[in-house]
């Protein structure tokens, strides 16, 4: 019987994100992984994303690529993230475009407009200062706010989105961008308030890739927020849930642990 | 007695647009130019926008940046954007924020925005079918549209955009952003729909230029279509009237003539 799984290669497929994709839909999916080391348990091409010819091989016969490789700090320098990110991520899109993939899912994340941070109501909830706010009342940062990142990394998750639209509309590659909060290693987001706002929990973070790698092709181009179903917000999760059906079953509370 | 002008350094001030600026402003700006080439008539450091330490003197004792170098071909390969338009981009905020610059104006583009000519009604209005449309009664693209670039150009423009934005809420550096249309080097815009429709007109450039140098330093980042007052309008150009006070004194219509469009340089 031949395999008819739908094939996703995971740049990055070693990391944290890639991993829980991997153990928890690989009986969905046939997963690759496209990182600096190998993920031991899917097909790893070993290779760094910012080298157009060593990467190319891995996207043949490959249906949705998850870009998730880069350099992961939202205080990357300049230079890392023109390599890692602005290169690496025009190499993504240029490649899925040759190789006839046909949806590109971005690990977009909320630092493309984590310049909102500096201002109420959202500066409360990042602070924690909750007393300041009615739950529920104050408003929250849509995917139709205007882009207002805190760092070049930020920048860079702005530029993957516009990269993303261009290859949409003009290369019938179709891609999701996802705005992630904070997936967080241990799961446990009451680390700080900014971890109790921006959690996206394991089980939330797999629910909402899966529903972008299966939404129908007549879906060509979308930005989500994505986080779990927090208690208190920063940003507005409504278009994930109206759009794509997402069902969070995780929401972080108020209170901080003890350490 | 001193000099008070603003000191404005005009990244391409030897280019259409620096050359408009010079001409229609002059006398109240003290103007500098950053090209591959000499401007005529001002300051000029030549060097490579995309060479950070060759081009740090020319940001010392500026007060506004005006940046309009790039490679400036909406069909531009990957390669030329990403030296030309990305690096050197990041390179003149980088600057400006060493030497305290107070205000970035960057000459972003109609193209960050292009994929929208894909879509009816503003394909109409590009291809010239006005037959199709009713005056003033169909939807404008206005600034807070999700950005929708039509080539590595126009992803650029919306980068420049996004890192203003950075600059101006992390680093102290001020920053606006024109979408501009198309400013022609005949300034006739008959040529065309899409030409009669994003034209900016040479005295419109320079007025909405002057208006984004002049403008308090209370208002902190925006983002602005810049057109004349056309006819046929993709772009909503109400938002500059309102918030800089833009009054465009010049309006395509609707005729056209077809012809190529070729600039000189």
């Amino acid at each position: 019987m031949p395999n008819d799984k739908p094939r996703v290669l995971i740049t990055g497929g070693a990391g944290l994100i890639g991993s829980l994709m991997i153990d928890n839909l690989g009986d969905k999916y046939e997963f690759s992984s496209l990182d600096l080391r190998e993920n031991p348990n899917v097909k790893s091409t070993v290779a760094s994303v910012d080298d157009f010819d060593a990467i190319a091989p891995a996207f043949e016969g490959i249906d949705t690529v998850i870009h998730l490789a880069a350099n992961p700090s939202p205080n990357g320098s300049w230079e890392s993230n023109l390599q890692n990110n602005f290169i690496a991520t025009y190499n993504v899109f240029e490649l899925s475009k040759r190789a006839g993939v046909k949806r590109v899912i971005f690990a977009s994340s909320n630092h493309a407009e984590g310049g909102n941070y500096l201002d109420a109501p959202w500066k409360h909830v990042n602070e924690g200062n909750y007393e300041l706010l009615e739950q529920d009342k104050y408003e929250l940062v849509t995917e139709t706010h205007r882009i207002r990142p805190d760092g070049y990394y930020g920048v860079a998750k702005a530029y993957g989105e516009a990269m993303g639209s261009y290859y949409n509309d003009y290369h019938g590659l179709n891609s999701f961008h996802l705005r992630i909060g904070w997936v967080i290693r241990d799961n446990d987001p009451t680390v700080s308030s900014h971890g109790l706002a921006l959690w996206l929990s394991h089980r939330d973070l797999v629910q909402i890739m899966d529903l972008c790698i299966s939404a129908p092709e007549s879906y060509k181009y979308d930005i989500f927020n994505a986080t779990s179903d927090n208690t208190w917000k920063i940003f507005d999760i409504a278009h994930a849930k109206k759009a794509l059906g997402y069902k969070p079953q995780d929401r972080a509370g108020s209170q901080l642990r003890a350490d | 007695m001193p000099n008070d002008k603003q000191k404005v350094l005009i990244t391409g001030g030897a280019g259409l647009i620096g050359s408009i600026m010079i001409d229609k402003l002059g006398e109240k700006y003290e103007f500098s130019s950053l090209d591959l080439r000499e401007a005529a008539g001002i300051k000029s450091t030549v060097a490579n926008l995309d060479d950070l330490e060759a081009i740090t003197p020319a940001f010392e004792g500026i007060d506004v940046i005006v940046h309009l170098a790039a490679d400036r071909s909406p069909a531009g390969s990957w390669d030329s954007i990403l030296k030309n338009n990305f690096v050197a981009t990041y390179n003149v905020f980088e600057a400006s924020k060493r030497a305290g610059v107070k205000r970035v104006v960057f000459a972003s583009s109609n193209h960050a925005e292009g994929g929208y000519y894909l879509d009816a009604p503003w394909k109409n209005v590009m291809d010239g079918d006005f037959h199709l449309l009713e005056q003033d009664n169909y939807e404008l693209v206005t600034e807070r549209h999700m950005i929708r670039p039509d080539s590595y150009y126009g992803v650029a423009k919306a980068y420049g955009e996004a890192l203003g934005s950075y600059y101006n809420d992390y680093h102290g550096v001020s920053s606006f952003h024109l979408r501009i249309g198309w400013v022609l080097e005949h300034d006739d815009p008959t040529f065309s729909g899409y030409a009669l429709s994003v034209w900016l007109s040479h005295r419109d450039t320079a007025q909405i230029i002057d208006l984004c140098i002049d403008a308090p330093e209370s208002h902190r980042y925006d983002i602005f279509n810049a057109t004349s007052d056309n006819t046929w309008k993709i772009f909503d150009i109400a938002h500059a009237k309102k918030a800089l006070g833009y009054k465009p004194e010049d309006r395509a219509g609707s005729k056209i003539t077809p012809r190529e469009y070729k600039r000189s340089d």
